[in-house]
């Protein structure tokens, strides 16, 4: 086998060299552990602490213009579209099908937020092909379970869901028939893609997103 | 415990539980992060960099049972981000980092030599012929395991295998005619 991987009797023994163990210690563990014990991960009900973007929070506003669902042909092609403030009365479903519809999400002509006000984050992905679409990201500690995707009524294969986040910066992807993962193109790809899986960011802010 | 085990009980949120699969797979990934980055210093850096991005991601790691391989992937790119960055540190193979024992080399001072030729050859590889050639040979993995963890083909993996085997022996075979 090795003649034909281009080993022979020399690289055998230097491999068999190189095989024995070696350790860097147990220093190791305990700088691993202490980084991990000081920010564990959030369990569902824990709150997220986010000290680090705190500057992300500050009110301001943003206006989005998203392209038409009917133009956006290309298959598995992923939209993150919008993120509006609104009041926990008011019908989502109504909203998001306005917006859905104008394709445009003016967030800035919304009355500014208040203590009880939430955010929705509509995520779309146009995947005609796909028999089931979920939504997995830090929010929800990447759990393929907790954030399907629906289709969106003649929408030409698109799927959404709506999605309510704190102010935040999060990373997630979509996963389509529960084995491929798609990063949105139209979002900056995450730093943790060297974790074999491709992803993006979201910042949410009060008013309005930015990707 | 099983590896699924365990990461059902971070996932629940036991951080302590984490501990076991770093006690676990450490003497592995030391392994490879040392032959790969050539000093304890970078080596360290990247294994403690690995495990915490791992804890960090554990919900995506798509077959907890297998999370060995998974969290070696993310080592694997953790070296090559670390290969990549400019040379803070002089790559220096101290010679009692890399394995001593050898049936051939009886001699302390044979032992000594051919570990410094050792440590000497596989520094002048390519970085991705080093990859290639620890993860086959060093670290025993098939090809299609090398592909799933480097994202390359298994016939660009073979021959930068190929390759790494023949510089190798080149550089081994002139350092003793000399």
């Amino acid at each position: 086998m090795l003649e034909d991987e281009g080993g022979d009797a020399t690289i055998e023994r230097m491999a068999l060299a190189l095989r024995q163990p070696v350790d860097l210690g147990p220093e190791v563990d305990r700088a691993v552990m202490a980084a991990i014990r000081a920010a564990p991960l959030r369990v569902a009900g824990v709150p997220r602490q986010r000290s680090a973007w705190a500057w992300l929070v500050r009110p301001r506003s943003v206006r989005f213009n998203i392209t038409p669902i009917g133009a956006l042909a290309a298959a598995g092609i992923a939209i993150v579209a919008a993120l509006f403030g609104l009041r926990r009365d008011q019908p989502t479903d109504r909203v998001a099908d306005t917006q859905r519809q104008t394709g445009e999400f003016p967030v800035a002509s919304r009355p500014a937020p208040v203590h009880d006000t939430v955010f929705v984050t509509k995520f779309y992905l146009v995947a005609p092909t796909a028999k089931q679409v979920a939504l997995v990201g830090d929010f929800n500690d990447w759990d393929r379970e907790k954030t399907p995707l629906k289709p969106v009524q003649n929408g030409n294969g698109t799927w959404s869901v709506d999605v309510h986040l704190p102010p935040g910066v999060y990373s997630y992807a979509f996963l389509v028939d529960g084995k491929e993962w798609k990063a949105d193109p139209r979002a900056p790809r995450s730093v943790g893609d060297d974790f074999g899986r491709p992803s993006s960011v979201i910042t949410v802010v009060r008013e309005g997103m930015s990707t | 415990m099983t590896d699924a085990e365990i990461v059902s009980r971070i996932m629940s949120g036991d951080v302590d539980a984490y501990a076991v699969l770093v006690t676990r797979y450490r003497p592995r990934l030391s392994r490879y992060a040392l032959r790969m980055l050539g000093n304890r210093e970078d080596a360290q850096e990247a294994l403690q960099d690995a495990f915490i991005r791992a804890y960090r991601a554990i919900g995506r790691c798509d077959d907890p049972e297998r999370f060995g391989s998974w969290l070696f992937s993310i080592l694997v790119n953790r070296c090559r981000t670390a290969g990549a960055r400019s040379t803070r540190r002089a790559r220096t193979f101290v010679s009692d980092e890399v394995a001593t024992r050898s049936a051939a080399e009886s001699h302390p001072a044979e032992q000594a030599a051919w570990r410094e030729e050792i440590e000497r050859a596989l520094a002048q590889l390519d970085s991705d012929q080093r990859e290639a050639f620890l993860l086959k040979h060093v670290e025993g993995l098939s090809y299609e395991e090398m592909a799933e963890i480097t994202g390359a083909g298994v016939s660009a993996l073979k021959m930068r295998v190929k390759r790494a085997c023949d510089r190798l022996r080149g550089l081994l075979q002139e350092a003793y005619s000399a």
